[in-house]
C-alpha cells in the first residue's frame, strides 16, 4: 500500500497509509476502535476502493486481476454470520466450490478441529466453533495470504489458544497472515511485525521488542503519592527514561527498576510524604499501545 | 407497585416502544399501508353513476331487433354476440345474461349470481314490452352453473399471482437484505464466486418453488372449489415461471438496496400492498378509471393476474398471452439496465 487514503463523506478514515508485507510474514494491525484497521484491511482485500493511493497484492492490482487475486486469498471478516439452517459441512462445501484447487472439506474441517461436529447446523454452534468455521471457509481455497479481522474477538482463552494453534500451523507452512486485533498477547504470539494504526495513520511499525523499545524502557514503575508528584519530580528520579500520567499515578519507564525504586522509597520516607501505590512490572505491548494511541503517536515525555 | 417495579415497567415500555418506533417496517405497516390501502379502496369503490347491466343477444334471425328492444329498458345494455363468445364473457362476469332470439326466447344465466338474477328481470321486462298481449311464456330459463363465473373463480388466479409475488419478495429480496446485514453477502463478494451464477441459482430455486406453488394452488382450486382443469397446464407452469423470474429481478434490486431487513420489509410491503389492490387480486382492476388502465396494465401483477385468468378460466395457451409476457419480460430486463452499483453486494 502506498499513500492510501479513504474518505467516507467528510470523514478521512485512512490518511496516507503506506505499508508492505513480505511473504511468510504475519503482520498485525493494532489500533483502537475506529482507527481505520478494518477499512485498511478491506481495501487490501479488494472489498473497498481507496479514494487515492496504490494497492498491489502479490504484484497485482484489484482493478485488473480481481478473479486471480480472489483465488489467492482467504479471509475471515469481522462478524460474518453464516446461514444458520445449513450445516458446517454444507457451508464449507459451498465456499469450496468457488476455488480452482481447494482443500477437501474433510481436510479443512480436520485442520480447524470441526470434523466431529461437521453435521451440526450453524445456529447450534458455540462462538469458538463459529470462528473456526469462518477460518475453515478462509482456508479452504489454499490461500497464499490469509486476512483475519479480529479472529478471536469474544472468545474464551481456550478457544483463542486453539485458533492460535491453527494459525501457527498455517504460518509454519510459509504462508502469510495479515490480521487485526485488540489483543496484545495475540499479536505477540502470532505476529512477526506489528503496525499500530490510529486516526487512519500508521503510528508505529516494528516487532514487539522494537515497539517496546520505542516506549523507552524495559520496566515500568507505577507510583502514587500524597501529596501528588509533579511531572518534574517524577522525571527527576534516577534511571527514568519516560513518564506518563494516568489519573493520580505516574508511570515511569526505566531500564533497571532497582535504583529508581530505592530513590522513590527514600523520597517517600521524608516527613509529610506518603506512598499510596508502588508497583513494578515488565513493559507490555498494552503499555506501548496505550502510550502510542493516547498521545496520538507521540512517545511518552522524557 | 413499588418504585423499582415502576421504573422497570417504564424502561421495559420504552425499550419496546423504541425498537418499534425505529423499525421502518413496523411504521410502514402501522401507518402508511392502512392509509394507502384506504385511499386505493376508496378510489376503486368510489360512488359512480349506476352501470347498465350488460347482456348478450345470441346472433341469429331477429337478433338486431331484439337488441333494439332490450336497449329501450333503462339500465340494460344489449349487444349481439356469438354463443361461444357470449358464454366466455358470461363466465368472466363481463355479461350478466345471454338471450337467444326465437319464441320463446332462451334466457341463459347463472342464478347464483345476484347481477344475473337482476339482468333476468330486466330482460323479462324488455320482452314484456316487446310481446305485449301475447299468451304463453316469453322466455325459457336456461340456468347454468359454469365454473368461471363465481367469485372464487375470479379470486383464485389472483391469489396465485399474489402468492408468486409475495413468496419471491421474502425468498429473494428479504433473503438478500438479511444476507447483507449478516455480512454473508460481503463474505461471498470476497470469494471468487460468480455473481451471475449466484443470481441464476437464486432464480432457479425460485423457479422450482413457483412450479410447486402453481401446482398446489391450482389443485386446491380444482379439487376444493370446482375450478375447471387448465386446458394447457404446461402453459400455466411456464407462465408462472416467467413471472417468477421477473419478480426475482425486481426483488433482487430492492433487497440489495435495502439497508436492513426492516427497511426492506417496509418498502416491499408498501409496493406489494399497492399492487395487490391495484392489479386485480380481490376485485377487477377495471374498477379504476379508464385513464389509469394503461398504467395499471403495465404493473407486473396486473399482467400476471390477467394471464393466469386467461389460462385457468378461458382455456388460453401461452401463445395467446403476448402482451402479458411482454410486460413481465420488461420487468425482468429493466433491473439489468440499472447501473452496476444497484446490483453491488458490498
Amino acid at each position: 500500500m502506498i499513500d492510501v487514503h479513504k474518505w467516507f463523506g467528510t470523514v478521512h478514515a485512512v490518511q496516507g497509509l503506506t505499508m508492505s508485507v513480505q511473504p511468510g510474514e504475519c503482520v498485525g494491525f493494532l489500533g483502537p476502535n475506529g482507527a481505520g484497521k478494518t477499512t485498511s484491511l478491506e481495501m487490501i482485500e479488494g472489498l473497498q476502493q481507496p479514494t487515492s493511493g496504490t494497492i498491489r497484492l502479490l504484484g497485482k492490482a484489484w482493478d485488473q486481476d480481481a478473479p486471480w487475486l480472489r483465488q489467492q486469498i482467504g479471509l475471515a471478516l469481522q462478524e460474518t454470520r453464516f446461514e444458520g439452517l445449513v450445516t458446517i459441512e454444507e457451508t464449507v462445501d459451498l465456499f469450496r466450490s468457488f476455488y480452482d484447487s481447494p482443500l477437501s472439506t474433510a481436510e479443512v474441517l480436520e485442520t480447524v478441529r470441526l470434523s466431529s461436529v461437521r453435521k451440526l447446523r450453524v445456529n447450534g454452534l458455540s462462538g469458538g466453533q463459529r470462528q473456526r468455521l469462518a477460518l475453515a471457509v478462509g482456508l479452504v481455497g489454499r490461500p497464499q495470504i490469509l486476512f483475519l479481522d479480529e479472529p478471536t474477538s469474544g472468545l474464551d482463552p481456550q478457544s483463542r489458544k486453539a485458533l492460535w494453534g491453527i494459525l501457527a500451523e498455517f504460518r509454519a507452512a510459509g504462508r502469510t497472515i495479515v490480521l487485526t486485533t485488540h489483543y496484545m498477547d495475540e499479536v505477540e504470539q502470532l505476529c512477526s511485525r506489528i503496525l499500530v494504526v490510529n486516526h487512519g495513520k500508521v503510528i508505529a511499525n516494528g516487532t514487539a521488542s522494537e515497539l517496546r523499545a520505542q516506549l523507552g524502557g524495559r520496566q515500568l514503575i507505577e507510583v502514587g503519592t500524597s501529596p501528588g508528584l509533579t511531572q518534574e519530580q517524577a522525571k527527576a528520579f534516577p534511571g527514568v527514561v519516560g513518564v506518563s500520567r494516568q489519573d493520580d499515578r505516574f508511570q515511569l519507564m526505566v531500564d533497571d527498576a532497582r535504583p529508581t525504586l530505592a530513590a522513590i522509597v527514600a523520597w517517600a520516607s521524608r516527613p509529610g510524604q506518603h506512598l499510596l501505590h508502588l508497583a513494578v512490572r515488565e513493559t507490555s505491548l498494552d503499555d506501548v499501545f496505550i502510550g502510542l494511541t493516547r498521545s496520538g503517536g507521540e512517545k511518552p515525555t522524557t | 407497585m413499588t418504585r423499582t417495579s415502576r421504573s422497570q415497567f417504564v424502561e421495559l415500555f420504552l425499550f419496546r416502544a423504541r425498537t418499534l418506533s425505529r423499525d421502518v417496517g413496523t411504521l410502514v405497516w402501522s401507518f402508511l399501508v392502512p392509509a394507502v390501502l384506504t385511499g386505493v379502496l376508496a378510489f376503486a369503490f368510489r360512488p359512480t353513476s349506476p352501470v347498465p347491466t350488460a347482456v348478450g343477444v345470441l346472433a341469429g334471425e331477429g337478433a338486431e331487433a331484439l337488441v333494439k328492444k332490450l336497449n329501450t329498458v333503462p339500465e340494460l345494455t344489449a349487444v349481439v354476440i356469438s354463443e361461444p363468445e357470449g358464454r366466455r364473457l358470461l363466465s368472466r362476469g363481463r355479461l350478466s345474461a345471454l338471450v337467444g332470439p326465437g319464441s320463446p326466447h332462451r334466457l341463459i344465466f347463472d342464478p347464483t349470481q345476484e347481477r344475473a338474477r337482476a339482468a333476468r328481470f330486466q330482460v323479462l321486462l324488455g320482452l314484456e314490452e316487446e310481446d305485449h298481449g301475447s299468451v304463453g311464456p316469453r322466455a325459457t330459463d336456461e340456468t347454468i352453473d359454469l365454473p368461471g363465473a363465481r367469485y372464487v373463480d375470479f379470486l383464485l388466479p389472483g391469489i396465485i399471482g399474489m402468492q408468486l409475488m409475495m413468496t419471491t419478495s421474502f425468498m429473494v429480496g428479504g433473503h438478500l437484505a438479511t444476507m447483507r446485514t449478516t455480512m454473508l453477502l460481503k463474505r461471498l463478494a470476497a470469494s471468487p464466486v460468480s455473481p451471475p451464477l449466484y443470481y441464476l441459482a437464486l432464480g432457479a430455486v425460485r423457479l422450482v418453488f413457483s412450479f410447486l406453488e402453481t401446482i398446489y394452488f391450482t389443485a386446491i382450486g380444482v379439487v376444493a372449489f370446482g375450478l375447471p382443469m387448465p386446458t394447457h397446464p404446461m402453459s400455466l407452469l411456464a407462465f408462472g415461471a416467467i413471472s417468477s423470474l421477473s419478480w426475482t429481478m425486481v426483488f433482487v434490486v430492492l433487497g440489495l438496496r435495502a439497508r436492513s431487513p426492516e427497511g426492506y420489509n417496509g418498502i416491499s410491503s408498501l409496493i406489494t400492498t399497492i399492487m395487490i389492490f391495484a392489479s386485480g387480486v380481490f376485485f377487477p382492476a377495471e374498477r379504476f378509471p379508464e385513464m389509469l388502465q394503461p398504467f395499471l396494465g403495465l404493473l407486473p401483477l396486473t399482467a400476471l393476474n390477467s394471464g393466469l385468468r386467461m389460462l385457468m378460466l378461458d382455456g388460453a395457451s401461452l401463445l395467446e398471452l403476448g402482451p402479458q409476457i411482454l410486460v413481465l419480460l420488461a420487468w425482468t430486463v429493466i433491473p439489468l439496465l440499472l447501473p452496476r452499483r444497484a446490483m453491488a453486494w458490498t
